[in-house]
């Protein structure tokens, strides 16, 4: 292992691999920042263009897209409120409060250093500890999927400012909109309302950008005052405030990089579940849980560093396993087919070169992000800033509708979005937030999925297949994450009501 | 300013989301079809019960569309969706460029009449933005249609 490991490692410390994961960085930055265009597509994209180079070269290449395009999500998330990809919309719960206090350079420069570690940590995890992870994936069944996604549905309870029925209500009409097209179980179509548009169902960064970015465009236009300003009279942010404060408190970063590989691996769930969770369990980890979703740099700091950690964790079932754990994830399992790898445990005895080639290349890519992303990071900043408004509008408009029309290449896609998008606009003024309505429609499908196939597996098994939801020690250990995330609201209050007591007393 | 039982909006809201999803289901389904959403349903239906009975009890009222310019909000839905119906019509780039350039003047003039700038809006400013709308407009057709081969709609025109 240690020899393979040392011909991984000066394998990509060539200047043609750092090249490489140079142009893949910028590359996955632009992906990344277009709401709409994925890191699937532009994978997908790359792959012809890597026929010619050797399998590591390719896979670096690869890789440093994957990488930077799921950092990349992060600035639309902060400065416009758009999450560029699915993974990063817990980044704009409180990236873009940060923004709208001034705080915009030092939301985008913390999520930056957040992506870094967390990229570094998850690398290091996968190098000492393939094997295992891989245990981890492979005991992931669809009860503990179902888990993993009412989980992530209980932070509806920690996303809803004000009323909670009213954020069950955005949750569940966010699932509603989730079970619209084909259903994956049944085969059926369901709730086209008699037209055949719908039967491709709502795609999820279709909604995301009608859900979070239609709602502030219109908020631009009629009050026609910028919701982002950073005042520069004291110079920019400073990078020693900002490793303070996001490695300042190394037990979130930490924390939030395990969940992020934990979820990584388990394929199928995905980096926005990785951010989700992470930003749930920080939350509910915080003294000061009331700021979050607020402007508090933690959301941020927990946000980026999960779903950036899920980049490596997704790449473990794919060498392992051959399976693999996300879209991305698979179009790079191709590229490996292509060059005539073949994934599996025996992929690391074989090429053990390539392997960890590959995998370090991820960290190497991650802290590539620290270069472009402090310089770029700032750059870009100053220059959404700097816009003006009559500019910002019309371009937010036309990245959302190019964005939502490149999906699919259909205008149906355009017209769900913006019909998405004033409602999330409407309902926000009924006290209904956008957020719920997003959680329920990402996750909703991952409940339906994982409860119905539990169903079909219990129905063989139990007199009550409802009792296949409660197979297993990693199921009991996701219900008490769940009890503790519904409990601790209530704990919390309470407690802060004693402390106030105490104060008055 | 003048408040609404938002409690009742949304209750009412999700009595017809229910109907209007119940209604859409369909007797054919299977049970690993039809389970979920009629779970959903269910829960939906509560809960929108329960608001209703706290609207007559307990309401929570709020003021409504009270940030910035109703017209201006209107106006600039019903852009989005001109764009959008021009898009198809016009094809990609001319209803882009004009579409572009009408929410620049609309929201350039909004923000003049906002701040109270009393230059307004020079012809050098006009041109300016119909330059910067040609860079922009022509640089995302290009990239999408020659790099990222995404066949951008097709009208009357490009």
């Amino acid at each position: 292992m240690f020899e393979s490991l040392v011909g991984g490692l000066v394998a990509i410390l060539t200047l043609e691999a750092l090249l490489l994961v140079l142009v893949g960085t910028a590359v996955g930055l632009f992906v990344g920042s277009v709401p709409g265009l994925t890191a699937t597509m532009a994978l997908a994209l790359l792959v012809p263009f890597t026929f010619t180079m050797d399998p590591l070269s390719a896979m670096v290449l690869l890789g440093a897209v994957y990488v930077s395009s799921m950092y990349g999500g992060a600035f639309t998330a902060i400065l416009i409120n758009t999450p560029g990809t699915p993974g990063a919309i817990a980044t704009a719960l409180d990236g873009f409060p940060m923004a709208q206090k001034g705080k915009a350079e030092l939301a985008i420069l913390a999520a930056t250093v957040a992506s870094v570690v967390g990229g570094v940590i998850s690398v290091i995890f996968v190098l000492l500890l393939a094997a295992p992870l891989t245990s981890i994936a492979i005991s992931f069944g669809p009860a503990q999927y179902f888990w993993v996604a009412v989980l992530g549905l209980s932070l509806i309870a920690a996303l809803s400012t004000g009323s909670l029925v009213k954020g069950l209500v955005g949750g569940a009409i966010g699932m509603l909109i989730g079970t619209i097209g084909v259903s994956t179980l049944g085969g059926e179509s369901r709730f086209l309302f008699g037209t055949s548009t719908l039967q491709g169902g709502v795609q999820l960064l279709v909604a995301l950008i009608g859900l979070f970015a239609i709602p502030e465009l219109i908020r631009l236009a009629a009050t026609a005052r910028k919701a982002v300003t950073v005042d520069y009279s004291q110079g920019g942010e400073k990078l020693s405030h900002v490793f303070k404060v996001t490695v300042g408190k190394p037990l979130n970063v930490i924390r939030s990089s395990v969940i992020g590989l934990i979820i990584g691996i388990i394929p199928g769930a995905g980096n926005n579940v990785a951010g989700l969770v992470a930003y749930n369990e920080a939350k509910r980890a915080s003294k000061d849980s009331d700021s979050f979703g607020k402007g508090n740099v933690d959301g941020v700091v927990a946000s980026e560093s999960s779903n950036n950690a899920a980049v490596a964790g997704s790449v473990v079932p794919l060498l392992t396993l051959g399976v693999p754990g996300s879209p991305p994830a698979a179009v790079m399992l191709g590229a490996l087919m292509l060059h005539g790898i073949r994934p599996g445990t025996a992929l690391f005895a074989e090429s053990g070169t390539l392997a960890y080639g590959f995998i370090l290349s991820l960290g190497v890519s991650a802290i590539a992000l620290l270069v472009v992303g402090v310089l770029g990071g700032r750059l870009i900043c100053r220059a959404v800033c700097a816009v003006p408004l009559s500019y910002l509008v019309p371009t937010i408009a036309f990245m959302t509708i190019i964005g939502a029309y490149s999906m699919r290449n259909s205008m149906v896609d355009v017209f769900i979005m913006l019909g998405i998008g004033v409602f999330a606009y409407v309902v926000r003024y009924f006290g209904i937030q956008a957020a719920p309505i997003a959680l329920g429609l990402i996750l909703g499908p991952i409940a339906e999925d994982g409860f119905g196939m539990a169903m079909l597996m219990g129905g063989a098994r139990y007199d009550y297949p409802v009792f296949a939801l409660f197979d297993g020690f990693l199921s009991w250990v996701l219900i008490a994450m769940v009890l503790l995330t519904l409990i601790w609201p209530v704990v919390q209050s309470r407690r802060g009501r004693k402390r106030t007591l105490t104060q008055t007393e | 300013m003048k408040t609404y039982n938002t409690d009742l909006i949304v209750g009412i809201g999700g009595l017809v989301v229910t109907g209007v999803f119940g209604y859409a289901r369909e007797p054919n389904w299977t049970p690993l079809s039809s389970h979920w959403p009629n779970a959903i349903l269910v829960f939906l239906l509560l809960s929108s019960l329960f608001l209703l009975v706290r609207a007559f009890i307990k309401p929570e009222r709020s003021a409504l569309f009270d940030e910035g310019s109703r017209l201006r909000m209107v106006g600039i839905v019903a852009l989005l969706f001109l764009w959008a119906f021009g898009v198809q019509t016009l094809g990609f780039v001319v209803a882009s460029v004009v579409a572009f350039y009408v929410i620049w003047l609309y929201v350039g003039r909004a923000v003049i009449q906002v701040e109270g700038d009393q230059q307004g809006l020079t012809v050098f400013s006009h041109l300016r933005s119909l330059a910067v709308i040609g860079i922009m407009v022509g640089g995302f057709y290009y990239i999408f249609t020659k790099f990222l081969f995404v066949p951008l709609p097709k009208g009357w025109f490009i």
